[in-house]
């Protein structure tokens, strides 16, 4: 009897310096890539515990060249370029192509569609204007104690951020 | 002591567990934990399978994908390889989805045969647990209570600690929900469409009573009264009932119904609806509408305008268009009434048509790139509930800046819009097309009229067409033609008999209306963004310095006075009943004589 009651007295003790803890501790942040330290290896496609993951490829439209030959969209050395299967370089066909007025074209994300294999990352940014990058999407992101993604993440470009600015977008004035 | 022989024990009962230490559920429970525990083996089974199975249907570099791919680049004109590439493309995609789906749906199904199976096996295994050596040997009967004792603290304990759980829970702020908190902020400041909403429309009449639109009732700038103001002084005050400080220095004009004034005002970040009390100047609400962005540094704003449409009320909603595209409606009283997106159009200078109204539809004049991308439109939304209720054919009209108006003319009712190089009309109830005439040029943005039975357009030149004609008109009823004195952005105006034009440089010139002919030409030496106005027979002209003429209509030029306000005048003022409200850059301004 006296063993249960300490017992029970210890549980609550631990409940309540717990409780004190949480609310007490280090500032909220969650999960962030810094596209600048991004090096498109594409485990964040495989290593998320979600599938498909979290992260997604995002479109800074005021870097985007809006080129006619993407090459964040076209496969190097495309057959031609129109929208076909054989000359798309997104394994999922996420990247919608637009025309606008001739020759450039906007080129946007369908999220639900991107596994975040970065595909078309490395070709934007090795060719392009880099305006195609990653984010950990929040509303998708669990935010583990320890990402798994950022465990595996060969150019440790994933860190903690704080929660109230929980992006890490490229911009123009950084490229400038 | 003797020895005695051992009593004789009865022999040991049957492996049959004594009544009381068997739970009334484990049979039943022992059943559940067998079917649980093979649905749960079958589903995890499954969910492996699926797992190796997805990795030979990865659309991430196949290995058949990549082959074919490179034997593309060998042979790029090879339709049959293109094929197989296509077809396998889908294939792995769709196989690729179909399996995240079904693991999706596995992961749940699992969960819930988890939920059976650790109950069952509870109550399957379960066994009445014997007394624990001790105390107990010496004080058998302790046992039962002391157990009892236990499950009453081990349960008070759960539930303190569920107690504190919930709260930690409620009061704890997840990470996550500071982020999702952020992206939602914005959705939630969107507006909300109200329930209930009044259907009815106000008659032609009822129209003409007020200053629903831009520049009035048909567009036409002509006030129905005859005691509009002609006196004021913003030194002395004189002949201002009140005026009131603006929460934008927009451009666009005033709108009035009753003792309501709407305007509409924005920066590069946001836009806002405000209304006005038209006894006392005071601004009643403002109201945001559309996605606010990121303003601009003040130097990259200079010079620029924002809201420049004119909005447009039926006495029951008022009806707002930006620049961005967002169209909105609100009620009197400020409630969010409908709203949507036309997107961003294609316009080099933004646009600036400001909005028509027609018994129960909102007209927009939507003109955009250039006459060959076949973008320009013009759209009719229901007022009340904002759905689309028609729209025209592509018009073949780039961008334009002028404001089509709905006039009764040559026996009909006609939708007027001009655009470079169309002078369209349209049937205002259907969309339809009724004739086009080619009379417009450059950057169209003085608005039409329809006057004396005519449609007068001012682009580059002064056309007067004959409205009863279908088809393209313009070989057989284009009346008169003239080169000079043509606006560049106030409206022409006309009494029936003359026409009145206004360049921004201050160059008044007045031509017959029946036959061309130019009646004079006059320099004022000022400069003029505001559209003229008439009423009683006198011409208003709203210089952008604040001064305001007035001079006779008719044949010859005759200043009948001017009056001054110490503000920049770029908006149309609404000449009404024994008032102007003027819209300064800076001020509302109500001009009238206070009642005696």
């Amino acid at each position: 009897m006296r063993e249960t009651a300490r017992t029970a007295a210890m549980a609550g003790l631990g409940v309540l310096v717990g409780g004190i803890a949480l609310k007490t501790g280090a500032s909220h942040t969650v999960w962030q890539i810094d596209p600048y330290k991004c090096s498109w290896c594409g485990l964040c496609a495989t290593a998320c515990v979600l599938q498909p993951s979290a992260v997604k490829c995002v479109q800074i439209y005021p870097m985007c060249g809006y080129c006619k030959l993407c090459t964040g969209y076209f496969e190097p050395e495309p057959n031609a370029l129109n929208t076909a299967a054989e000359n798309q370089l997104c394994p999922t066909g996420a990247i919608k192509r637009r025309a606008l007025e001739d020759p450039y074209f906007e080129y946007s994300i369908e999220e639900e569609l991107c596994i975040g294999c970065a595909k078309c990352v490395k070709g934007c940014t090795l060719f392009g204007n880099g305006s195609f990058h990653l984010q950990i999407r929040h509303d998708r992101c669990v935010n583990c104690n320890e990402c798994s993604i950022a465990v595996v993440c060969p150019a440790q470009a994933i860190s903690r951020v704080p929660a109230d600015q929980p992006y890490k977008f490229k911009s123009r004035e950084h490229h400038a | 002591m003797p020895d005695q022989p051992a009593p004789k024990l009865p022999p040991l009962p049957a492996k049959t567990p004594a009544p009381g230490d068997e739970h009334p559920w484990k049979e039943p429970a022992r059943r559940t934990a067998w079917v649980a525990g093979i649905y749960c083996a079958v589903l995890a089974v499954a969910l492996i399978f699926s797992y190796f199975q997805s990795r030979q249907v990865n659309p991430v570099d196949h290995p058949r994908l990549v082959a074919l791919k490179a034997a593309l680049v060998q042979k790029p004109t090879d339709e049959n390889l293109k094929q197989q590439i296509r077809e396998l493309d889908l294939e792995l995609r769709a196989a690729y989805f179909r399996h995240l789906a079904r693991v999706q749906r596995s992961g749940w199904l699992l969960l819930g045969g988890v939920l059976v199976l650790l109950p069952a096996l509870h109550f399957a295994t379960w066994r009445r647990r014997l007394p624990r050596p001790g105390k107990y040997v010496v004080r058998p009967d302790l046992f039962e209570r002391d157990a009892r004792l236990s499950r009453l603290a081990v349960t008070a304990v759960a539930v303190l600690g569920a107690g504190l759980a919930v709260w930690a829970v409620k009061s704890a702020h997840s990470d996550l929900d500071v982020v999702l908190a952020k992206q939602a902020a914005p959705a939630k400041a969107q507006i909300s469409p109200a329930p209930a909403v009044d259907a009815s429309f106000p008659s032609r009449e009822e129209m003409a009573r007020h200053w629903p639109r831009f520049r009035g009732p048909e567009g036409a700038g002509v006030s129905p009264y005859t005691n509009v103001p002609v006196r004021w002084d913003g030194e002395s005050s004189e002949g201002i009932l009140w005026k009131t400080p603006l929460p934008y220095g927009s451009p666009n004009s005033p709108v009035v119904w009753s003792n309501r004034v709407f305007m509409t005002g924005g920066n590069s970040g946001q836009r806002e609806v405000f209304c006005v009390d038209a006894d006392t100047g005071k601004l009643l609400w403002q109201r945001p509408v559309g996605k606010p962005g990121k303003r601009l540094p003040p130097e990259d704003e200079e010079g620029r305008f924002y809201a420049t449409s004119t909005c447009a009320t039926d006495g029951r909603r008022v009806f707002a268009i930006f620049e961005t595209g967002d169209l909105a409606a609100f009620d009197f009283q400020g409630q969010p009434v409908w709203q949507k997106s036309l997107g961003k159009p294609d316009n080099q200078y933004g646009h600036s048509a400001s909005l028509e109204l027609y018994k129960n539809l909102l007209i927009v004049q939507w003109d955009q790139a250039d006459e060959e991308a076949g973008k320009s439109v013009i759209y009719a939304f229901n007022t009340a509930t904002g759905a689309e209720v028609w729209k025209t054919a592509p018009r073949p009209v780039g961008a334009s800046w002028s404001t089509p108006v709905v006039a009764s003319a040559g026996n009909r009712t006609l939708l007027v819009a001009t655009g470079n190089p169309w002078l369209m009309t349209y049937d205002p109830d259907t969309g339809a097309e009724v004739w086009r005439a080619q009379v417009c040029h450059g950057e169209v943005t003085p608005s039409p009229i329809v006057a004396g039975g005519l449609v007068i357009t001012a682009n580059e030149e002064l056309v007067a067409t004959k409205p009863d004609g279908t088809g393209d008109v313009t070989k057989t009823h284009v009346l008169w033609k003239q080169l000079d004195g043509i606006p560049d952005i106030c409206s022409p105006l006309s009494d029936g008999k003359y026409v009145y034009l206004l360049t921004s440089s201050g160059i008044l010139t007045v031509y017959e209306l029946a036959t061309g002919k130019r009646q004079y030409e006059h320099e004022l030496e000022m400069e003029f963004k505001a559209s003229p106005a008439l009423a009683a027979g006198k011409l208003y002209l709203f210089g952008e310095n604040g001064v305001t003429i007035l001079a006779a209509a008719g044949p010859k030029f005759q200043e009948l006075g001017r009056n001054k306000l110490s503000d920049l005048v770029f908006a149309t003022p609404a000449l009404m009943e024994g008032r102007i409200y003027l819209r300064g850059r800076n001020q509302l301004y109500c001009l009238g004589q206070k009642a005696p």
